[in-house]
């Protein structure tokens, strides 16, 4: 569809094809308002300074994963050599 | 490294002592010690459970005794790095509190180390491991 642009280059908004397209828009919104598109919600445990809490079962998985991190990165190794050796 | 492999897991035990119970955090931890220390990973293993078995039904002041015993058999040109390996698995649930800091403190005394050393250590952990989280809650009231 050739849309007729202003000679800024912007969208020409009084053209039927502009007028179409923003049907089209509000159409999409109003259906996308309706399926309830919901808001990601965590299910982390907080402590009272809002960080995770580290003692559930999320918390401790997560720890996992950074405990595994570390040790790909060799971090501890890495830090006795520059200290020690 | 001149000291006994039984010796290091005994005292990342007593670490462990302090939460409880070994974990896949813990046990990932232990595996990462092994492996800088170049020790064997199943023997080091075995080392752990036995030591964790020995420290689970002591009393604070027992847990204490019975480090303060192990630190005492490190070998003086390794307590640095016993040390860092004991930070290492005291901080590995992510987060430094108060009470993580009076026990790190004990053990670098027990290993004799200076007071002014382990604190420096602990700040170089601290700049090194960005994830790692600075709680000042007390221990228990963080729910």
């Amino acid at each position: 569809m050739a849309v007729k642009t202003t000679a800024a280059g912007k969208m020409d908004k009084r053209t039927k094809e502009y007028k179409e397209l923003k049907a089209r828009l509000v159409k999409a919104r109003a259906a996308k308002a309706k399926s309830g598109a919901k808001k990601t919600q965590t299910t982390l445990k907080k402590t009272k300074s809002g960080k995770v809490d580290k003692r559930t079962k999320e918390g401790k998985a997560i720890c996992a994963r950074m405990a595994k991190a570390r040790k790909s990165k060799n971090s501890l190794l890495n830090r006795i050599k520059r200290l020690f050796r | 490294m001149k000291t006994a492999p039984n010796t290091i897991a005994s005292l990342l035990a007593a670490c462990i002592w302090a939460d409880g119970e070994y974990e896949e955090v813990e046990r990932t931890t232990a595996e990462e010690v092994a492996e800088a220390f170049g020790l064997d990973d199943k023997d080091f293993h075995k080392y752990m459970t036995a030591a964790m078995v020995e420290v689970q039904n002591l009393s604070p002041e027992a847990a204490t005794t019975y480090a303060v015993k192990h630190a005492e058999k490190v070998d003086p040109e390794d307590t640095g790095e016993v040390y860092q390996a004991i930070m290492q698995m005291m901080l590995c649930d992510g987060v430094l509190t108060a009470g993580e800091v009076h026990n790190l403190l004990a053990m670098a005394e027990a290993l004799d180390i200076d007071r002014n050393s382990a604190v420096l250590m602990l700040c170089d952990m601290v700049k090194t491991e960005p994830e790692l989280e600075v709680s000042f809650e007390s221990d228990d009231e963080e729910e």
